[in-house]
């Protein structure tokens, strides 16, 4: 097994790489906005762990939540960034050329 | 989180606006009500009836995208939560368009100048287009299906011998297979994130 695919799975992004992180940024990758609502029914994660994984998110600039009002409700909107989809696109690129590397036993 | 499980959920969140058939039982009941302003229009009524009914026909369609967005902000968004569907790009939009408005034209265009051409082909064709291009790039199969189903009512009910009123009639039965799919559907996507919150 080349030395390639260890320093590929080394360089996977950490942020990205957490399951619960992961679902979200796949969720917020289909849509243009969405509310925390969807993303608790979309990803099935806890109030509060949804909550702290998008915190982190924010963090790495790969999600920007705002705070606005639809109607007279107030809402807190999610979106994924540039970066994010930016981050989101390699993370899987590199997932896959892992796979593949794997399977052919190179 | 397997690969294929990722690329299910970004398709399953991009395919979501789709997947509670309002849509459907919107247009549905559109295409009732433009059959039955049809029925009207072809039973010749004074030349004031007939602007009346080519207003609301007009009104009719222009209505129904906020009838969408109204039935799904009371039904759906208190259930699943709000999200807005993601836009596509100038190009592919614009690409679509285009290729939409020339398969129209030529429809409209081919029905008119040839008289082999029968009237309700330009019905069924463009629904079979729009259905067909919907399902697929959302990702919704069920579409593709109801496009194919919808197409084949035009020539359906032409066998049937109801050629005079072969174009209402249709849009009447288009309407209600939308209307019906839509509805369960609808009821069916309900249920279920009911049922998960």
């Amino acid at each position: 097994m080349s030395k390639n695919v260890f320093q590929n799975i080394k360089n996977l992004d950490r942020v990205i790489h957490e399951p619960a992180r992961l679902a979200i940024m796949a969720v917020l990758y289909g849509v243009e906005e969405a509310d925390f609502k969807y993303l608790l029914n979309m990803t099935g994660l806890s109030r509060g762990n949804l909550s702290a994984h998008v915190s982190k998110l924010e963090e790495a600039g790969y999600v920007y939540v705002q705070k606005k009002f639809v109607g007279k409700k107030p809402m807190t909107i999610y979106k994924i960034t540039a970066e994010g989809r930016k981050a989101l696109d390699q993370y899987l690129k590199s997932v896959k050329q892992i796979y593949s590397t794997l399977k052919s036993g190179d | 989180m397997t690969g294929t499980n990722l690329d299910e959920l970004i398709k399953s969140s991009r395919s979501m606006w789709w997947k509670d058939g309002i849509a459907e039982f919107i247009t549905g009941i559109v295409l009732i009500l433009s059959g039955g302003l049809q029925f009207l229009l072809s039973g010749s009524p004074r030349p004031a009836y007939r602007y009346v009914i080519v207003a609301a026909q007009i009104l009719v369609i222009a209505l129904s995208p906020y009838a969408i967005r109204w039935l799904k902000n009371r039904l759906v968004v208190p259930i699943t939560g709000y999200f807005k569907p993601q836009k596509q790009d100038k190009g592919t939009s614009g690409a679509i368009r285009y290729a939409i408005s020339i398969a129209l034209f030529i429809l409209l265009t081919a029905t008119i100048l040839i008289d082999n051409i029968p009237p309700w082909l330009s019905i069924s064709a463009f629904s079979f287009i729009i259905l067909l291009w919907v399902g697929i790039f959302w990702n919704v199969n069920r579409l593709i299906f109801e496009g194919i189903l919808l197409a084949a009512v035009p020539p359906a009910v032409t066998l049937t011998g109801n050629s005079t009123n072969c174009i209402p009639i249709s849009l009447i039965i288009m309407g209600a297979i939308m209307v019906t799919i839509g509805g369960v559907v609808s009821y069916r996507f309900m249920r279920e994130h009911r049922k998960n919150e």
